[in-house]
Formats: structure tokens, C-alpha cells, sequence
């Protein structure tokens, strides 16, 4: 795996959150969460852009001609390959994985890649509001399942032990590698990752994730801009 | 032609969201005049501003409109990060008068 491809992960996995948070805006406990959501999925759906923007200054633009065609082409995590259907999912991802890419987001900006150190400081101070966000709501309480997935998610997105992100790290254009990244997301998150440990040997280290990802038909659809078109037919 | 004055141009591009103009709003970071060519390196507040292709736009047909200027070249940066620091007095005044917190 090349820093390219991580890169395309955090961009992909960023636009999908961005787009679950922006299903939430009509949907969430109260009108200001209504809100966050609304405003925290336009931030990721920037960041995406702006993550996508840096693959040709990287020198690879991993995505292929079957990103059009082939919804495994999205390097996403399985966390987003479907429309949450609980509020604590909403929260979970808010707390946890969004946290998880800011840290590598830090690492990025800490490490010696020129593009990534200065493209992506921005989406510290942007990211700081979703974690507040997501912290408030954890500390109301939400279901243990859809956290325990999540923080699996997250560790399992740091990848391996000895893996190409520890090879990143120690070759400096990551500044950390995955135990400090999980060290990191458990002191931003006051806690310790309450999952056991992963079992690495059905790990896919482009998905970045042991179970396959699955996004369904209507979510590819969006992501190709097939939905909007329903309802926007003059903007085709 | 200075620069000087084609920032004064790029003083009548306003952001669509906010009433202030793209000077005192602090996200013109440069502006360089080779011949027919304008380069402007300009960031947004956020990466996630909905109005970025309005204000590309905007910014470019203005310049054009300069004598002179055939060719505008806009680089999208995010190195400084803009933060509200970057407003003009004139800027934090505008948004101040309508109720914005800077």
C-alpha cells in the first residue's frame, strides 16, 4: 500500500461520513443536531475534495476507470456502506471514526510529505467542532454496539501491527504509526478501546478492514451523482 | 498595471454568503500580474464552502474585466489556514454590523 492509498481511503472514507451525516439532518434528536449534521457533512465532503486534490501532487491517483461501475472501488469501511439506522451509530461515528481520521490527519500534517503537511492543517481546526460534537453526545450515553464497531473499525483502519502505515512511520512521512494513532484516539477520547484485540490474518489491507465492505445500490448512486440527478434533471 | 489595482477590483467581489467583500474577508492571499496573465492564489473560510464555484467565477470574470487581463489563473491554497484573524478592520466591522460573531 503506497501513502497514495491511504490517502484515497481517508478521502473515500471521509466522503461517505460525510454523506451518512448529511442523511442525519433531518433526523437527529434535536434542531441544532439537525444542524451539526448538516454542517460537520459539508465539512467532510470538503475535506474529501481537497484529500483527492492531493493524489496528483502524491504522483498516483490510485482510482481506477471502475470507480464508475464497481462499488468496491471505494476504499470505505464497512461502517458506511449503508445508511445508519440508529442514532447511536450517528454518534459512534462522530466520536470515534471521525476522530480516528483526524488523528491520522495529524500524522499526515506532522510527517515529512510537503503537500499533506500543508493542504490538510486546515482540516484540524475544522475537525476540532466534530469532535466536541461527537464527545457531547457520547457522554449522554449511546448503545454499545454500534461503539464497539466503530472503535474495531477504527483500530482495524490503523492497520497492523509491523504494517505499511508502521512502514510510513518509520520512514517519516507519517508521523505516527498504528499503536501511537490508537494511542492518540484513546486520550482524545478519555478512554481505552473497548474491543479485544483484532485477529489480522483476514485483513485486506486495501479496504483496510477484515470484513468486505458492501455499499448499496442507492448509496453508489450518490456517490456517483445519480441520485441528485432525479431531482436536479435540468443539471445533467 | 499594479496589483494593487486589480486587488481593488477583486474589493467588488463579495462572498454570497457573508456581506463583505473577498479582500476584507481576508482569502485573497496573492495577486501577480505577468502581461496578460493574472495569477491569484485565494483559499475559502472552509473546505467545505458551498460557495466556492460562485466565488472562482465571480472572481475570475472581474479580473477579465480589467483592461488588459486576457487570462486569470486562480490557485486554491490552504496553507496559512484562514481564521477569522485574516478579516480587515473594514471586514470584522461589515460583519459585526450584521450580527456575525469574529
Amino acid at each position: 500500500m503506497s501513502l497514495a492509498t491511504l490517502v484515497l481511503s481517508l478521502a473515500d472514507n471521509k466522503q461517505l461520513l460525510g454523506l451518512r451525516y448529511a442523511e442525519w439532518a433531518i433526523r437527529a434528536p434535536s434542531l441544532e443536531a439537525d444542524i451539526a449534521a448538516a454542517a460537520m457533512g459539508l465539512d467532510d465532503l470538503g475535506h474529501s475534495r481537497v484529500l483527492y486534490g492531493c493524489l496528483e501532487a502524491l504522483g498516483e491517483d490510485p482510482r481506477g476507470p471502475n470507480r464508475e461501475s464497481d462499488p468496491s472501488s471505494y476504499l470505505c469501511l464497512p461502517y458506511f456502506g449503508r445508511p445508519w439506522t440508529s442514532w447511536s451509530q450517528f454518534v459512534a461515528a462522530n466520536a470515534v471514526l471521525d476522530t480516528a481520521f483526524s488523528v491520522m490527519i495529524q500524522a499526515c500534517v506532522e510527517g515529512s510529505v510537503d503537500v499533506l503537511r500543508t493542504r490538510l492543517r486546515k482540516m484540524l481546526n475544522e475537525e476540532r467542532f466534530h469532535f466536541l460534537h461527537g464527545r457531547s453526545w457520547l457522554r449522554t450515553g449511546i448503545e454499545p454496539g454500534p461503539l464497539e464497531d466503530a472503535w474495531t473499525q477504527a483500530i482495524e483502519w490503523f492497520g497492523p501491527p509491523q504494517g505499511e502505515v508502521e512502514r510510513l512511520h518509520r520512514e517519516g512521512a507519517l508521523a505516527m504509526g498504528p499503536a501511537e494513532l490508537l494511542a492518540q484516539l484513546e486520550e482524545r477520547l478519555e478512554t481505552t478501546a473497548p474491543v479485544g484485540p483484532v485477529d489480522w490474518s483476514g485483513w485486506d489491507e486495501v479496504q483496510r478492514s477484515t470484513r468486505p465492505m458492501v455499499i448499496d445500490d442507492r448509496t453508489f448512486a450518490m456517490l456517483r451523482g445519480l441520485e441528485e440527478r432525479r431531482y436536479h434533471p435540468a443539471g445533467t | 498595471m499594479s496589483p494593487d489595482r486589480l486587488i481593488e477590483a477583486l474589493r467588488e467581489v463579495r462572498d454570497p454568503e457573508m456581506p463583505v467583500n473577498i479582500v476584507d474577508l481576508g482569502i485573497v492571499y496573492g495577486v501577480r500580474r505577468q502581461g496578460v496573465r493574472v495569477e491569484v492564489d485565494l483559499t475559502f473560510t472552509a473546505m467545505g464552502c458551498p460557495a466556492t464555484e460562485f466565488i472562482l467565477e465571480d472572481v475570475r470574470s472581474r479580473l477579465l474585466r480589467e483592461p488588459g487581463v486576457e487570462e486569470v489563473a486562480i490557485n486554491v491554497v490552504w496553507d496559512p489556514p484562514w481564521t477569522a484573524a485574516r478579516l480587515t478592520a473594514e471586514g470584522r466591522e461589515a460583519l459585526e454590523a450584521w450580527g456575525l460573531a469574529v
